[in-house]
């Protein structure tokens, strides 16, 4: 024997039943009102949460670069105690570099005059004598534009000679020989006379000549000890 | 949805918005523009502590040079002392005298005058004109001046030369500027011992030069410093 039950005796199944709502809609609309005010409590709070976090996240990255800062700080005042500890290092290139730069200005226009002299005495013709000689080196002047102060540069100051010769031509001898050195330059003549020496006819004569930067010694223009 | 349903949605969202609003602008962003503001200093600290290890680390370099800045400034030192120093300038000038041969007739100093810098130097200020360092380098080299000597020396042409030579090796610097020979006669031999002047063996020479010293300035402690 089969077992049918009513459902399928009837020919209907759970779907097609009929369902009757008893509940009021009053309790039912307090009821769904209440579930959207939980929700909406709840979204509220989570919005707390998310703001709460977001401060806590901020906070924690003021309080760790806060911590940097103390960090870098405290490197900071180290690197400067180490570095005032060096103080006399700085001191002393200074002073030296100033030191040095009183020495150029004081010897900077220095002239060797012994090797001048030295120079002289080996390139004064045969023919001639000198009597007097007189170097005078000029005070350095502001530079000057144009032709004048090309020629101011090229002069650092001047020699004045009075010699003796055999005759005229030894003159000319005596200032093609300073003319050839590269520490004079415009070798001029202002008088040459004809006298006599005891029986002998003599020539004395008064010549000048420009000293050039050439005749700088640039001893003291390079650091000391170089 | 009913109206009081719409209602506390319509709160909520407000009160969400609200929250949001109220959280970002009173607590995160003052937060995160503190942190913004501290990570830029620390950056700018972290920036001047690289600057302060590169200072650190020239300077470290530059104290294994210090003994050579040092003798430096010693030299210097000894080139332009920080005093008159005439005592040694007599010994010395004399002392060239005698080991030359020349007699040393007369020697006149002048008083010390502030030198004017020379181009060249580039370590003047424009408004004194004086040769005077900037900085503290300034005091602890002081001010540059010239004292001007006149001496008047006999002696043949090469014993002058020789003693331009030692003038011009001096320890303090000597830096001449002037220099004349004529035939001459020691004033302090007597007359039938030495040959006429007209000979020309027998020279006078007068020369000018500058000696130099500082005003103010100490380097001493710089020179010996560890």
């Amino acid at each position: 024997m089969t077992v049918v039950s009513s459902e399928v005796r009837l020919g209907m199944t759970n779907s097609q039943l009929p369902r009757v709502n008893l509940l009021p809609p009053e309790i039912a609309e307090t009821a769904m009102l209440r579930k959207v005010q939980v929700s909406l409590g709840v979204g509220l709070i989570a919005t707390v949460g998310v703001v709460g976090l977001l401060f806590v996240s901020a906070s924690h990255s003021a309080s760790s670069a806060s911590s940097d800062l103390d960090r870098a700080s405290s490197q900071s005042t180290t690197l400067i105690k180490q570095k005032a500890s060096y103080a006399n290092v700085t001191a002393t290139y200074d002073a030296a570099a100033a030191a040095q730069a009183q020495l150029t200005t004081a010897m900077g226009r220095e002239v060797r005059y012994s090797q001048l002299l030295h120079d002289l005495s080996l390139s004064v013709p045969s023919t001639v004598w000198l009597k007097s000689l007189t170097y005078t080196q000029a005070a350095p002047a502001a530079p000057a534009a144009g032709p004048a102060g090309a020629a101011a540069a090229a002069s650092i100051g001047t020699l004045a000679v009075t010699g003796v010769g055999f005759n005229h031509d030894d003159l000319a001898l005596w200032l093609e020989s300073l003319g050839g050195q590269k520490n004079y330059s415009d070798p001029y003549f202002s008088a040459s006379t004809e006298t006599l020496m005891g029986t002998r006819k003599t020539v004395n004569f008064t010549s000048t000549a420009t000293l050039t930067p050439a005749a700088l010694s640039g001893r003291y223009t390079k650091p000391l000890g170089d | 949805m009913t109206s009081k349903m719409k209602q506390w949605v319509a709160l909520a969202a407000v009160a969400a918005l609200v929250l949001v609003a109220g959280g970002w602008f009173l607590l995160v962003s003052p937060k995160r523009a503190d942190a913004a503001a501290l990570r830029t200093q620390v950056g700018e600290k972290q920036q001047a502590n690289q600057v302060l290890q590169t200072q650190i680390a020239a300077l470290k370099a530059q104290a294994k040079d210090l003994p050579k800045q040092q003798a430096t400034l010693a030299a210097v030192a000894a080139k332009i002392p920080n005093n008159g120093a005439m005592p040694t300038l007599i010994r010395s000038l004399n002392s060239a005298a005698d080991d030359t041969g020349v007699e040393l007739v007369s020697m006149a100093p002048t008083a010390p005058t502030p030198v004017v810098a020379a181009a060249a130097t580039g370590a003047t200020t424009a408004a004194t004109g004086t040769a005077r360092p900037s900085g503290a380098a300034a005091a602890a080299v002081g001010s540059l001046e010239s004292v001007g000597v006149t001496l008047n020396v006999v002696g043949s042409y090469f014993q002058v030369a020789e003693y331009l030579d030692r003038l011009e090796g001096l320890a303090r610097a000597f830096r001449v500027t002037t220099f004349a020979v004529v035939p001459g006669s020691n004033p302090v031999k007597p007359s039938a011992s030495q040959p006429t002047s007209d000979s020309g063996k027998v020279l006078s020479a007068t020369i000018t030069g500058l000696v130099f010293q500082t005003q103010g300035g100490s380097t001493a402690a710089l020179a010996t410093a560890k």
